[in-house]
């Protein structure tokens, strides 16, 4: 109960803070309809091939959606040595660390749904018939793909190249949740039968898992002053 | 060894005597000085005392057999007569010709990688586990020691493809997992040179080592699925997989040194470190020795 009392106080405050400031979900939305927008100048895709190439357009949007937010995420706790703060509050990190990854779960889901949205508007694509499996195949990734962000966030803010680093440490470990949101989504997106893509569907579940329970554990580490 | 001028440094500090000027006693100053200057345990010089004469022989003799000049030796002979083997001794393929010769190195080099990334991962462990340096030395010289290797894999891999596959590079499971492992080793490198305070560095990049090293089955499996073109592994495949006796002989060799090898430069950016770390310690040392005024 005082576990949750304390993620929820982490969250709450990151909602606030975005409440107050509308930084981070509004560069996070522009900049993913900005993929988008720019992918139809390189492909100039049909009907068909946008069919082939929307999955691998969403999810890389997605992934360079998600740096800014977890660039943002440790940035802004830098100012007033929050960071400190946190390191020295007398919680378990690891509680920390849940509270900034749901928070970064809800921004990078809302931007996500702007940019399916914006998608499927420019490219005539109706999500409709498989958004059931491929809100499920979506959700799973990002929570992966958020659950190590959030770490290497905080640890790209300890650097004096956060920027550049961020994506540096995030993208090589992503790859087999970015492979696999992919392949899924392709499969779901077809109209496949769910049991063609299932494999994939479990390795995004297996992925979270084990980044979200390896972060928690870390995460006091990371914090250390 | 490095240590000798800290003694020097420890032998002044007992000339301030009861008659320094500055009022201080003798105790409260070297209690100041400990605590201002943390020396590493393997600065200082007393792993040496206590010990039996009997003991002190047999260190000798082993620092002698261990010595860096013995190291050097054996790993440079291991790697001519490997060299040799490659170009002389081994047979020629059947299909593949001459260019089938890179397979020992690349291979061997490719292990070594791995095998450096594995020890990655325990130095980090153990530096969060306890706080040592010598983990964190460990684990960022055979990030970079390994770095090498990957990068050794990474240019013969090619040069081997494009005369066999008839492309340089295809996004094959196993080159896909590799240049992931060189991207993990080049992170994970950025990442140390970019944190100021050398024990941020440690700790952040300790984590770093140990997510990436997790990361590294999971891109297995996901890569395998995604797609596969590399030839299947030749030792201890499936069947029709095998090597001519000699062959296998040359392979055995080639893995024993560069293992060898990268034996040697690890030992050798484990050395430099800890002169590195040593010298600081004496700079520092000195830096804050009280002034004879």
């Amino acid at each position: 109960m005082q576990s949750l009392k304390i993620i929820s106080a982490i969250f709450v405050k990151d909602l606030r803070v975005e409440w107050r400031n509308r930084e981070t979900l509004g560069s996070m939305c522009v900049f993913g309809i900005l993929v988008v927008f720019l992918f139809n100048f390189a492909f100039e895709p049909g009907r068909e091939e946008s069919l082939r190439l929307l999955p691998g357009l969403l999810w890389i949007s997605f992934a360079f959606a998600g740096v800014l937010c977890f660039n943002r995420s440790f940035a802004g706790e830098r100012e007033n040595a929050c960071l400190e703060g946190m390191a020295v509050a007398p919680v378990d990190p690891g509680l920390i660390y849940l509270g900034k990854m749901l928070a970064n779960l809800l921004f990078l889901g809302i931007a996500e749904g702007v940019i399916v949205f914006a998608a499927g508007l420019w490219y005539n694509f109706s999500f409709v018939p498989s958004l059931r499996w491929f809100t499920l195949i979506t959700f799973l990734g990002t929570v992966g793909y958020v659950a190590v962000g959030t770490t290497f966030g905080a640890i790209a803010a300890n650097t004096h190249m956060r920027e550049v680093m961020l994506p540096v440490l995030q993208f090589p470990v992503a790859v087999p949740v970015l492979i696999a949101g992919i392949e899924a989504s392709t499969g779901a997106l077809k109209g496949d039968p769910p049991s063609s893509y299932a494999g994939w569907i479990k390795l995004e579940a297996g992925f979270a898992v084990i980044f979200t329970v390896l972060s928690y554990l870390l995460f006091e580490y990371v914090l250390e002053e | 060894m490095v240590c000798c001028p800290l003694n020097q440094i420890y032998r002044r500090r007992s000339k301030y005597g009861p008659g320094c000027h500055s009022g201080r006693s003798e105790e409260s100053r070297s209690e100041y000085f400990s605590k201002q200057c943390k020396i590493p345990r393997y600065a200082r010089n007393d792993s040496l005392e206590g010990t039996d004469h009997g003991q002190r022989t047999t260190d000798k003799v082993m620092r002698k057999i261990l010595s860096p000049a013995v190291h050097l030796f054996v790993t440079l002979a291991w790697m001519i007569v490997a060299f040799w083997m490659i170009f002389v001794y081994a047979p020629q393929e059947a299909t593949m010709g001459e260019v089938q010769r890179i397979f020992y190195i690349h291979v061997s080099s490719a292990w070594t990688a791995f095998l450096a990334y594995f020890l990655v991962f325990v130095g980090s462990v153990g530096y969060l586990w306890e706080h040592s340096p010598g983990a964190d030395l460990l684990a960022q010289a055979a990030g970079e020691v390994g770095f090498v290797f990957c990068s050794v894999v990474l240019v013969t891999g090619p040069l081997w493809a494009k005369p066999v596959w008839g492309i340089w590079w295809t996004w094959d499971a196993r080159l896909t997992l590799t240049f992931v492992l060189w991207l993990l080793f080049v992170s994970y490198l950025m990442l140390r040179s970019y944190v100021s305070s050398p024990g941020r560095a440690a700790t952040l990049a300790a984590v770093v080592g140990i997510i990436g090293f997790v990361d590294v089955p999971i891109d297995y499996m996901a890569i395998r699925w995604w797609r596969t073109q590399h030839p299947q592994p030749v030792i201890a495949g499936g069947e029709g997989s095998g090597l001519d006796p000699r062959m296998f002989l040359t392979f055995i060799v080639c893995v024993g040194a560069f293992h060898c090898l990268f034996s040697y430069l690890l030992i050798q950016r484990l050395r430099l470190a800890r002169a590195r770390r040593e010298l600081s310690a004496i700079r520092r040392a000195l830096a804050i020795r009280p002034s004879e005024d």
